[in-house]
């Protein structure tokens, strides 16, 4: 049971891998039409993937609390 | 003559830098794969979220993160001594080497700070420098072979908690505390409840996530110093020291600078 469980906490990195791969995109596409703002995309690129990142460490976390306290 | 001369010098010059950063990388590498064999605290299959405490030194209240965090302190406080009294006093107007590392990493996040945080307050990059500093000398300790401080989920609340304490210093200064009070309730009073509930989830989110990340490196490592011979985990050790744990105090720094940027600007009538 717990193991379903651990298995439908990782669910939520696929949604995260889909959401960084977006925004890289269209970061990338920004930067092609306007080479001279890529300072300013990819610092706002950053940030927004630190976000998009912690979704990814709070489903880390959870599985391991998940592994580690309630087993 | 002088240009050609300083061609000729420039690719020499080059070569050595490149030599001695080898030269570091393999120290390092070194130092951890000699450090996990022989003074390695807690390298087993066990894994503990909550780091354990250590018997017969302060009876059972301190516990393995805290050592190494005595570890990292007294690191950092020796380099800091160091610098301050060798080569502060030394400091010209045309600067040397060392003079010139030290200023350019000052400067460097000052402009960082003030770019993306938008105020010239200099508690700002002097609390991140603080931050940088006490993660990358946690990841040292743990290349020494203790568990990394920063693996414990207190001493990430701490360092998340100051960062509140930061930001607000910032907002309070620049309106006073009626101005920050009302900040929260500006738009409509409406959303003042929601506001603060977001404001202090402020802490909450850069503890989880500096936690999980080097949790996770952690966890990793453990992983591999179970199943590998000394030297694949040693190597991946330092990878996951310096560039890992770099990342995530640039991440840590970076989102400070922004918090302070919402708490300094203007609020919307």
């Amino acid at each position: 049971m717990l193991t379903i469980g651990i298995g439908i906490v990782g669910l939520g990195l696929v949604a995260v891998g889909l959401a960084m791969g977006h925004a890289t995109a269209k970061a990338l596409e920004g930067i092609a039409r306007q080479p001279e703002a890529a300072d300013k995309i990819n610092r706002v690129l950053i940030l927004g993937l630190a976000i998009m990142e912690s979704v990814a460490i709070y489903s880390l976390i959870i599985a391991i609390l998940i592994i580690f306290i309630l087993r | 003559m002088s240009t050609h001369a300083s061609e000729a010098t420039q690719p020499v010059r080059k070569k050595s830098k490149t030599g001695l950063i080898i030269v570091l990388v393999l120290a390092v590498i070194a130092l951890n794969v000699v450090a996990g064999k022989y003074l390695g605290l807690n390298h087993g299959i066990e894994i503990n979220i909550f780091p354990r405490p250590v018997e017969g030194f302060g009876g059972g209240v301190l516990t393995e993160t805290n050592i190494s965090m005595f570890v990292a302190s007294a690191l950092i406080v020796v380099s800091a001594l160091i610098i301050r009294i060798f080569f502060i006093p030394k400091f010209k107007a045309v600067p040397g080497k060392v003079q010139n590392v030290l200023e350019l990493i000052v400067g460097t996040l000052e402009n960082y700070a003030s770019s993306i945080s938008g105020v010239k307050d200099a508690i700002v990059p002097a609390y991140g420098l603080t931050v940088g500093a006490v993660i990358v000398f946690s990841g040292f300790a743990e290349l020494l072979g203790f568990r990394a401080p920063t693996t414990d989920f207190l001493m990430n609340a701490a360092l998340a908690l100051i960062a509140l304490i930061v930001i607000n210093i910032v907002g309070i200064r620049k309106f006073g505390f009626p101005g920050r009070v009302k900040s929260f309730f500006k738009p409509v009073p409406m959303v003042g409840p929601i506001l603060i509930v977001t404001h202090l989830l402020i802490p909450v989110s850069l503890t989880f996530r500096l936690f999980g990340n080097i949790l996770g490196g952690m966890i990793v490592l453990e992983l591999l110093y179970a199943v590998t011979p000394l030297v694949v985990p040693g190597i991946l050790n330092s990878f996951f020291v310096l560039f890992h744990a770099g990342m995530q105090t640039f991440v840590f720094i970076t989102l400070m600078f922004t918090y302070v940027n919402e708490a300094a600007e203007e609020p919307h009538d």
